[in-house]
């Protein structure tokens, strides 16, 4: 699913471009019922539906109770707390200044991270190959 | 080249209702929120949807309760401190400098 024109648009024209820079990160999500999810962003998407990991949702009777996924929908939000150690304007170039997809496109850039660990895992292996071999010759 | 566009000077004159809020960025401000409630804080960044980023925010929430025995409303307000928050525009009522209190 490529990011299409009207999602570019809107990434790069509205303040969603600081929760896509919050990607991956650990924050909190207040809702309009007066609940809060804390967890791992997953993805943004233009519409502001995120998913997110490793929650924590609290009821307003203050009860907890932890998912490993969730999905809070666009209009639902109220409030996103931002943490403290994002540069707010270093993030926000970084999304309205790119040129390349990895950073507007999720599914893009976890397969960019995929295809990357899977070629630093075949390195490794055939490096250690190579070792064997010259230990072997050594040995010889 | 042009600046980052929260970063813009705010034009000399005033062209739409956005440019009012231009004109407080960086300055502290007052947001009137759905549901009764109210934020005061600095504001770092604003867009087209009245999204906001506001900084050192305090956000304070009316509740009415209205006594049994005499029918008379008791107003009670919740306080909270938040660093830094993004509120999604469609909860936001108005945008103002801070009032002042007692004038």
């Amino acid at each position: 699913m490529a990011t299409s024109q009207r999602e570019k648009f809107i990434f790069k024209n509205t303040l969603l471009c600081l929760l896509k820079a919050l990607e991956r990160k650990r924050t909190t999500v207040e809702l309009r019922n007066e609940t809060s999810v804390s967890g791992t962003i997953d993805a943004v998407d233009f519409q502001m539906n995120i998913s997110m990991t490793n929650v924590v949702f609290k009821a307003p009777n203050n009860k907890s109770e932890r998912f490993t996924d969730f999905f809070v929908q666009g209009f639902m939000i109220r409030f996103v707390h931002i943490p403290d150690f994002i540069n707010i304007k270093k993030a926000i170039e970084g999304v309205v200044y790119c040129n390349d997809r990895s950073r507007l496109d999720t599914k893009f850039q976890r397969n960019k991270m995929n295809v990357n660990a899977k070629k630093m895992e075949r390195r490794r292996k055939f490096q250690e190959k190579e070792d064997q071999k010259l230990s072997s010759l050594e040995e010889n | 080249m042009a600046d980052d566009q929260e970063q813009q000077v705010p034009a000399q004159t005033v062209e739409e209702p956005l440019d009012l809020i231009l004109l407080s960025l960086d300055e502290r401000i007052y947001v009137k929120m759905k549901n009764d409630r109210e934020l005061r804080g600095r504001l770092h960044a604003f867009d087209q949807h009245l999204n906001i980023v506001i900084g050192d925010v305090e956000e304070t929430v009316t509740t009415v309760e209205i006594d049994e025995e005499t029918y008379e409303e008791i107003y009670k307000s919740t306080k909270r401190n938040i660093p830094m928050l993004f509120v999604r525009g469609d909860g936001v009522i108005l945008v103002s400098p801070p009032m002042r209190t007692g004038t």
